[in-house]
Parts: C-alpha cells; sequence; structure tokens
C-alpha cells in the first residue's frame, strides 16, 4: 500500500472502523433476509397467511427507509459509536424474544417495529457516513466496499438460512441470527471511534490544514427535516431522488422479489432461481467495488447514465431471455448482478459534490429512502400487475423504461436552468462518456 | 374501404369444423347467405376446434374462444399453438349453433380477429356477440386508421430526432457552424421529435386494442389493451420507447459536453447514429419485411430506406429552420453564405433519395408479386399514389435549385408539405397486408 494507507508506520486506523462497519452491515443483512425463509414455517405453526407476514415485511422495510436520515442526525448527535451499540442490542433482542412469539401482533411489533428501527439505523446511512468522516481519497472504494456488504449478505444468508430452517427448524435459524449480531457487538464496543480527531488523526488524504468536523448540534429531528426541507428546494435533489426511487424499484422491489416467481413460472426450478439470485451476490460484490473505484476517476453522473441505461436494456429483454435457453437467463443474472448496487458510490459522490460532505448523511438519508419507497411501491405493483394481467411481461417492460428515464434524469444533474453547467468539480478528471 | 379480410394480415384458411361463411376457404357461400347464421351441421359434437393460419401466428391473451348456444364458454384446458396451426379442446354437448371467436397477431405485430359459427345436431340461433360484420368492419377501420396515425406521427419523430441530427453532423459541423443559434434550432428539433416518437406509441396501443377488441368493449377494452401489452407487439412497442428515450438521455449528454471536445463530442454523435440504425431495425419487426425471405435482405432494405427518409425529411426541416434563423443571428456570417449550406444539403437529399430509390425498388420487388399489383390490390394502388407524389416532391425540389437563394423556402416548404403527405402513405404501406 506504500505510504498511502500507513500514517507514521501503521496502517490507518480509518481501514479498521471500516471493517467493523462492514461487519456490522453484514450482521443487519443476514437479519433482513430473513423474513423470506420464515414465511413458510410461520404459516404453518401459528396458522397466520400469506398477507399477515407480508404486512410485517413491510413495515420493516418502510422503517429501514424513512430512518435513514434521523440515523445520521442521530450519529452526529451521540456518536457513531453509541448509535450502532444501541441499534445492535435491539435488533438482537428483537430477533431473540421472536423464539418466544405467540401470537401475530407479536410479530408486527418484533420483527416491525423493533428490528426494523434497528436495522434503519444500520442501513446505507452508516456506510455513508462512516465513508465521508475517515476517508478523502479511497472514498469510493470504501463506499463501494460497505455498500456490497450489505446487499451481498442479504442473497448469501438465504442458503444458509434456508437449510437450517428445513434441518433444524424456524427457531434454530433465529437463534443463528440473534447469535451473529451477538458477536459483532463486542466488535463495536472496542474497535469502534466516532472521528479520527478523537485519535489525533485526520481523514486520509485531507490536507493538514483542514479544519476538523464539528460535530452537528441540536435535535436530530429537526435536522433531518431541516435537510428535506433544503433537498426539496433543489433540483438536483429531485433528480438524484427520482432516480434512486427507480434504482430501488429495478433492484430490491422487482428483481429482488419476483425474479424467482417469475422464473418458476417458465419452468425453472426454485432452487436454480434461488441460486440466481445467489450468484448475482458474488458479481454485485465485484461490481460495486469496481463502481467504487471507478467514481473517485469519473464522472459520476456518465458512471449512472451507463449503468442505468445498460440495466434498462437488459430489462427490456428479460423477456426474450425467459423464453429461450437458460444461457440467456444466466447472461443477464450476471450482468444484473454487476451492476445492482454500483449505482450507490457515485450517488453518494453526487450527493456529496451538492449539498457538501458534512450533510451527506441526512441528505442521502432521504435519498436512501426514496430508493425503499420505489423498492415497496416495484414490489407491490408487480404483484398486482401479475395478478391483473397474468405475466411478468408489462413489469419487465416498464421497469426497463424507467430505469432509461432515470439515465436522462441523472445527466441533467448539474445544469443550470439556462442551459448551461455549473463550474465542474475540481475531482473530476477524465472522459465523461 | 376494403372489406374486412383485405386488411387483415393473417388469414385462417382452413377450420374444423369448417368455416362456410368468413374463412379463405373454398367454396365459400357469399357473405349475407342466410346459411351463414347456422354454418356446418355435424351430427355430433366434435371434441375440438382447429384453426389453421396462412402465416405463424401468435395468440393474444386466450386465443381462441367457444361459446354454446346458451352464452356458456365450452373451451377447456390449454389451446395449443404450433405454427400456423391452433387448437383447443371444447365441452359441447349441447345441440344448438355455437360461436367461435379468435384472436391473433402475425409475426410482424398485426392484429387480426376473427369468428366463425358451427351447429350441432341442429340449426339454432347464434349466442350473443355473434359475428356482426358491420361492428367488427368498422372497428377495424378504425383501428387501421389509427394505426396509420400511429406510424405517420412515428416517422415524423424519427425523422425530426434523427434527420435533424444527422443534419447537425453532416452539414452544420464540416461548415464550422456549430455552437451558433443554428445548432441550438437544430436541437429544438430533435427535442421535438423525441415528442413525437413518444406520442406516437400510446395512439399504436389504442390502434391494437380497438383492432383487437372487434367492436365490443369498446376503444379502451382493459382486456384488449392488456392483451396486446402481453404480446410481441407489446415487446416492439416497449423496444420503440426504449429508443426514443435513449435520444432523449443523449441529447441531454450532448447539451452537457461542449462540442469543443470533440473526443466526447465524437461519441454521442455515434452513439446517436448507432440509437437511429437500431430504431429503424426495430421498425422493420412491425413491418411486412420480418415475413420476407431471406430475413436479412429484408430486414436490412427496411432499415436503409427509414433511415434514408429520416436524413431527408430531417435534414430539410432543419434546414428550413436554420435558413429562416440566418438574418437574425450574426455568428452566422454574411446571409450569401447560406449558398454553402444549400449546396450541401442538397448533396446530402440527394443520396438519401438515391437510396430511397433503390431500396423502394427492392422492397416492392419482394413484396408485389406482378407490376399488375400495382393497379388491383389495394398495397399496390397505395404504393401508386406514393410514386406519384414522390415525383412531384422531386420537381419541387428541382424547382427549389433553380431558384434564387432568397426564393427558396416557399418551395422547400411545398417540398416539406408533400413529404409528409408521402409519410402517411407509408404509414397506409406499413398497415395494408401485402398481396398474398
Amino acid at each position: 500500500m506504500g505510504g498511502r494507507g500507513l500514517i507514521g508506520g501503521r496502517l490507518y486506523y480509518g481501514w479498521i472502523v471500516a471493517a467493523v462497519t462492514f461487519l456490522v452491515l453484514l450482521a443487519a443483512a443476514g437479519v433482513r433476509s430473513t423474513p423470506g425463509v420464515l414465511i413458510i414455517p410461520l404459516e404453518k405453526e401459528f396458522g397466520w397467511t400469506r398477507a399477515m407476514v407480508s404486512l410485517a415485511v413491510s413495515i420493516n422495510l418502510l422503517l429501514y427507509g424513512l430512518l435513514g436520515p434521523f440515523a445520521a442526525a442521530l450519529m452526529d448527535r451521540f456518536g457513531v459509536r453509541r448509535v450502532t451499540l444501541s441499534a445492535l442490542t435491539l435488533v438482537a433482542m428483537g430477533v431473540g424474544l421472536t423464539m418466544l412469539m405467540r401470537t401475530s401482533w407479536q410479530l408486527y411489533v418484533l420483527w416491525g417495529l423493533v428490528v426494523g428501527t434497528g436495522t434503519g439505523t444500520m442501513s446505507l446511512v452508516l456506510g455513508a457516513y462512516i465513508a465521508n468522516r475517515w476517508f478523502v481519497e479511497r472514498r469510493g472504494v470504501v463506499m463501494g466496499l460497505l455498500t456490497a456488504s450489505t446487499a451481498t449478505g442479504q442473497l448469501f444468508f438465504l442458503p444458509f438460512l434456508a437449510s437450517l430452517v428445513v434441518v433444524h427448524g424456524w427457531r434454530t435459524a433465529v437463534l443463528a441470527v440473534c447469535a451473529v449480531v451477538l458477536l459483532v457487538i463486542p466488535l463495536v464496543a472496542i474497535f469502534m471511534r466516532n472521528d479520527p480527531h478523537e485519535i489525533g488523526l485526520r481523514p486520509l488524504g485531507a490536507p493538514a490544514d483542514a479544519p476538523p468536523q464539528a460535530p452537528g448540534g441540536g435535535n436530530a429531528v429537526t435536522a433531518a427535516f431541516a435537510g428535506l426541507g433544503r433537498g426539496l428546494h433543489s433540483r438536483d435533489f429531485w433528480l438524484l431522488a427520482g432516480s434512486f426511487y427507480i434504482c430501488g424499484a429495478s433492484t430490491n422491489g422487482l428483481i429482488g422479489t419476483h425474479l424467482i416467481p417469475a422464473s418458476m413460472e417458465h419452468g425453472i426450478p426454485e432452487v436454480t432461481a434461488a441460486g440466481l439470485l445467489a450468484a448475482m451476490g458474488v458479481f454485485d460484490l465485484i461490481g460495486t467495488t469496481l463502481s467504487g473505484w471507478l467514481s473517485d476517476r469519473w464522472d459520476s453522473r456518465y458512471l449512472l447514465v451507463w449503468y442505468y441505461a445498460l440495466r434498462g436494456l437488459s430489462l427490456l429483454f428479460l423477456p426474450y431471455a425467459l423464453g429461450t435457453q437458460f444461457v440467456a437467463l444466466a447472461a443477464f443474472a450476471v450482468f444484473y448482478g454487476l451492476d445492482w448496487v454500483a449505482t450507490v458510490p457515485p450517488t453518494v459522490r453526487l450527493t456529496a459534490d451538492i449539498f457538501g460532505k458534512r450533510n451527506v448523511g441526512i441528505m442521502f438519508g432521504w435519498i436512501a429512502a426514496a430508493h425503499q419507497l420505489g423498492a415497496a411501491t416495484a414490489a407491490f405493483g408487480a404483484g398486482a400487475t401479475r395478478t391483473w394481467l397474468g405475466s411478468y411481461q408489462v413489469s419487465f417492460m416498464s421497469a426497463g423504461l424507467l430505469c432509461l428515464i432515470a439515465a436522462g434524469l441523472v445527466i441533467r444533474i448539474g445544469a443550470t436552468s439556462k442551459g448551461g453547467v455549473l463550474p465542474t468539480r475540481p475531482v473530476e478528471v477524465g472522459a465523461p462518456v | 374501404m376494403p372489406p374486412p379480410e383485405a386488411m387483415a394480415h393473417a388469414l385462417v384458411i382452413r377450420a374444423d369444423p369448417p368455416d362456410l361463411c368468413s374463412s379463405v376457404a373454398l367454396p365459400r357461400l357469399a357473405a349475407g347467405d342466410p346459411r351463414c347464421a347456422a354454418g356446418t351441421v355435424l351430427p355430433s359434437p366434435p371434441a375440438s376446434v382447429h384453426l389453421f393460419f396462412n402465416e405463424r401466428v401468435q395468440l393474444v391473451g386466450r386465443g381462441v374462444r367457444v361459446v354454446a348456444p346458451d352464452g356458456r364458454r365450452v373451451d377447456r384446458g390449454p389451446v395449443r399453438i404450433d405454427g400456423p396451426e391452433v387448437a383447443v379442446g371444447i365441452d359441447a354437448a349441447q345441440p344448438g349453433t355455437y360461436l367461435v371467436t379468435w384472436r391473433v397477431v402475425s409475426a410482424d405485430t398485426h392484429p387480426a380477429v376473427g369468428t366463425f359459427v358451427f351447429s350441432v345436431g341442429h340449426a339454432g340461433s347464434p349466442p350473443r356477440g355473434a359475428p356482426d360484420a358491420g361492428g367488427a368492419a368498422s372497428a377495424s377501420s378504425v383501428g387501421l386508421l389509427l394505426q396509420v396515425l400511429a406510424r405517420a406521427v412515428h416517422f415524423a419523430g424519427y425523422a425530426l430526432g434523427f434527420g435533424a441530427f444527422a443534419f447537425l453532423v453532416l452539414v452544420l459541423r464540416p461548415l464550422g457552424l456549430e455552437g451558433s443559434r443554428a445548432e441550438g434550432r437544430v436541437w429544438w428539433l430533435v427535442g421535438l421529435g423525441v415528442f413525437l416518437l413518444l406520442s406516437a406509441e400510446p395512439i399504436a396501443l389504442l390502434a391494437q386494442a380497438t383492432s383487437l377488441g372487434g367492436g365490443e368493449g369498446g376503444p379502451f377494452d382493459p382486456d384488449a389493451v392488456s392483451s396486446a401489452l402481453d404480446s410481441i407487439f407489446g415487446r416492439v412497442l416497449a423496444q420503440r420507447v426504449g429508443a426514443a428515450l435513449l435520444l432523449w438521455v443523449l441529447l441531454g449528454a450532448a447539451r452537457d459536453a461542449p462540442s469543443r471536445a470533440t473526443g466526447a463530442s465524437a461519441r454521442a454523435t455515434g452513439a446517436v447514429a448507432l440509437v437511429g440504425v437500431a430504431l429503424a431495425w426495430v421498425d422493420g419487426q412491425a413491418a411486412h419485411a420480418v415475413g420476407v425471405r431471406p430475413v436479412w435482405l429484408g430486414m436490412g432494405l427496411n432499415t436503409l430506406h427509414v433511415a434514408a427518409m429520416g436524413v431527408w425529411i430531417g435534414g430539410l426541416a432543419a434546414l428550413l429552420s436554420v435558413w429562416r434563423g440566418w438574418e437574425t443571428d450574426p455568428a452566422l456570417g454574411p446571409v450569401a453564405g447560406r449558398a454553402g449550406i444549400a449546396v450541401r444539403a442538397g448533396r446530402l437529399f440527394g443520396a438519401a433519395a438515391g437510396a430511397l430509390a433503390v431500396t423502394g425498388i427492392g422492397m416492392a420487388v419482394q413484396h408485389l408479386r406482378a407490376p399488375a399489383d400495382l393497379f388491383t390490390t389495394p398495397y399496390g394502388r397505395t404504393l401508386a399514389v406514393k410514386l406519384i407524389v414522390l415525383l412531384i416532391v422531386l420537381l419541387l425540389a428541382l424547382r427549389a435549385s433553380r431558384s434564387v437563394p432568397a426564393d427558396r423556402p416557399p418551395w422547400w416548404t411545398r417540398e416539406a408539405a408533400a413529404l409528409l403527405a408521402v409519410l402517411i402513405l407509408a404509414g397506409f404501406l406499413v398497415s395494408l397486408p401485402p398481396p398474398v
């Protein structure tokens, strides 16, 4: 690593903080992927309906999205370490108590409210927060790695938990998840620090005379809403949030939820389809890290244009791929996996460029909330369309066209109303397209 | 209007039980013959209904519906489709007259619907929804007109979107006229092209749904709309909208990068050209080119034809717009310098016209069976009218080139108006079935 990651000959402490954050996000992703394997066992044991269990998942998803901006304000006020420890404890409690569940309202409270609140505080926002506090150079790479952990954990835990449920029962799977969360707590307690200045360091790559970032004072809730108000008046915020809404709709909402049933309808067995999603998780790790590296070098808007345009075109051709041999579908999985969360590092980068590094946490929190809103809309919308029309073709095509619209939205970020372009940011060098 | 079967693409050439009155099978009873109300009278109920088409088809929705005399549906099980043959099992025990309704799209996304009746035991009164020749014909006429409108708007949008851009790259840039208000006018035309491309698609969907609805349920029959979207027509529609959106994205990219950054400019130009060719190729999927053998020749000629059309019509629109704006923009130099643009544009349009002629002749050879078809079939007659209007266009262009520069715009405007008429005729050509 030469002199880059070392300060005074030792490893820069920020990498250790990043590693701990990676594990935290991985554990959170594992928690969030559990409901998928619990639905059938819970229905069988308690006689609950699909709708009832799905409602708990919906509350969870919604809280996960809406808490983001408030989480950033909380971290500003109380420090990352304290907030993360509280969230992890909350999640462990919620998950653990699930083993003693009896009635459906307990499911809503535990999985919906408690776990939703806990995981909502440990989402993409935490990754953006850490990356921006501890790194100036290599920010993109760190952001890419942290973002990848979220989605990869989700897809990686699925086979493991599914096999536990089949062999030992759902309570064992829940116990396993609880144990994973409890294992991470002491790591955070020992190694996490709020800010590089606490231990006498500067962010990696920051100039020597840069002032330390003052912790945000004031009420967390007020700060979050103030951020939203500022965003609503900014054209670029609408463009970024709109494109990220479409991103959520086309990833978690549509493919993450409905690719397996759509594949099964075309004669592909469920195990293979789940394997496709897991394979996407692997390629996602590669793609997102690569994207983080790229966003340190190229204009983020053009990166996003490429990602959204290619994603849109692949969705337009998915109906053809489903109708032919498996090879086409596998190619789609590889390609889509590479693109899955690749949009996050450039979007975070643009948020920082437009609103300033200090405000990234809160502003990206709201943009990520738009992502979850899109996911919720698409998950429900595709299901409803499937019921009404009998096939997914319209959903896939609409999502593809939406992605192309996202590409068009993103390219127009930073343009002033008179048709000119804002002075380019000093870091952006390299060819646009 | 020509009778419905002259405008349908896929036709039932044989049915089992036989269709006496609407399929192309011979001997066929004249329409209005009272026996058409009862159809073939079978001694015992058949186990299934078979339809044999003149080409490969795809089902729209369920595809085939068989209704018993008491109004119940009696088609059971999956509808089996094997190339041009469609079959479905039925559970028919009642004596009386049964009604068969079918809805398909051919390989080039054109819709076709039809009905016929057959009787078991004795002739009775047909169930509700029996063929109403008037209703079906008017629905298919409305559908045809809507489809012509959709295609014409699409071609106009294509011309403005890509043709005006070609004018910018091939005429304005070599003359060093980029960066001026002239370029701004061209970009405005490209934006209008995107808008027209996007507007054409809802009209096309409405046209398809009207043709498939067959008069029942009205033009906004949700079942017809959803079936249309779910078929190959829906996929091609999505691809056309996708190409328009890509052009919109590239429009944003082109306005963002200053054209002095030649690297980005060349890439954006290449991307727009690629999308233009791709959209022309997508158009071929919904045109008769798909049914021609060899396919690559049919699609290739069609793609070239559409692209050349775009360059000529879009370029002419851009030329008119730039010419008019010359007086107000000092950056363009003395007014006399306009002649240089006219010369270059003239050469470009000449090349486009040449390409149109060659590909047009090729396509005519592919689709017409004999020169006499030009006068006897609806498709041929439309083509003949289109050729006459094209001749008028060429005369107008010649007249324009002979005038002094100041007098040219009115002739160009007339040329553009005539080309618009050609677009509408082209819309008809794409929608009418070629002589079989």
